[in-house]
């Protein structure tokens, strides 16, 4: 999935990963982040919003339709993951 | 203020004097302005029959109980307010004539996202090990993380949570917040200054006050 080409695509301007905006998918269930996590993302000039996964995916869906994948990030963790499963 | 006890009685005394009800007539509840009232010339001594034959004129006096609506037609609309606690649910659902108007919302106009093609890398399901995408892709065994258009794999969990300790594998930290080390956010930080981004330097004086 990961490309070199997708990446050049990602830090080029026209295509920027200029989203404002990153949606945080924690699994089954919603955590709350941890302050050292938030400030890093804010760090980088993103906002963030954390939901359960299927929520979060449903959420990046109508944002990404709605104002463009370039707006809106999402990072997502499968449902089924269980601490120490890796 | 009316001591409750007496109120109850006053209740009682009003049902046993009360005429019983007629053919086609509704037995209704005492309303909330009928209870002030009482209140209001309520004395604390014992309640009197002229008090009792009072309220029962009272009662009467007023308008007389609507009759028991049509299936077809509409519930006749009540000026006193039901109690809350004596509620029944409405004899009919009909809401009266087809409306004419042209001012009703018509809800397919409101579907502004109907014709926008959702994105290629748009989750269509989330499934347990992974997800499966709107372009046909699927993913196991791993997260995603999207960004500008594009799809990656991502493993948060080998990043660590609080990689000096060497914990890893796990995303939740001791105290149940989601947590995951600096280098799950390695992409976001390439592409992080977003081009486009300006900086303003304004090199006016302050104002003096």
């Amino acid at each position: 999935m990961s490309s070199p080409v997708g990446l050049a695509d990602c830090l080029s301007p026209s295509r920027s990963g200029g989203a404002d905006l990153l949606i945080i998918g924690t699994g089954a269930r919603m955590a709350p982040l941890a302050p050292a996590t938030r400030e890093a993302v804010n760090t980088l000039g993103i906002r963030v919003e954390v939901q359960d996964t299927r929520n979060a995916a449903a959420q990046y869906n109508l944002l990404a339709t709605e104002r463009g994948a370039g707006q809106v990030a999402a990072a997502l963790v499968p449902v089924g993951w269980r601490d120490g499963g890796a | 203020m009316a001591h409750p006890t007496a109120l109850r009685s006053f209740s009682l005394a009003l049902r046993r004097t009360s005429p019983p009800p007629s053919r086609g007539s509704i037995t209704r509840p005492l309303s909330d302005y009928t209870i002030r009232f009482v209140r209001s010339h309520l004395r604390p001594s014992h309640p009197s029959r002229q008090t009792c034959r009072f309220l029962h004129a009272s009662a009467s006096a007023s308008s007389p109980p609507p009759q028991r609506p049509a299936a077809s037609s509409p519930p006749p609309s009540s000026s006193t307010p039901r109690h809350p606690t004596t509620g029944r649910p409405p004899a009919t659902h009909n809401r009266g004539p087809t409306s004419s108007e042209t001012t009703q919302t018509d809800f397919s106009v409101l579907d502004v996202l109907g014709a926008t093609p959702p994105p290629a890398t748009g989750v269509d399901s989330c499934l347990a090990d992974g997800f499966a995408l709107n372009n046909g892709a699927a993913v196991h065994g791993s997260g995603v993380l999207m960004v500008g258009g594009e799809a990656f794999r991502w493993a948060p969990w080998r990043a660590g949570v609080g990689e000096e300790k060497g914990v890893r594998g796990r995303l939740l930290n001791e105290r149940g917040q989601w947590e995951v080390g600096d280098g799950a956010w390695g992409l976001l930080d390439v592409v992080w200054p977003k081009p486009g981004t300006f900086f303003f330097l304004s090199l006016r004086p302050e104002p003096h006050v």
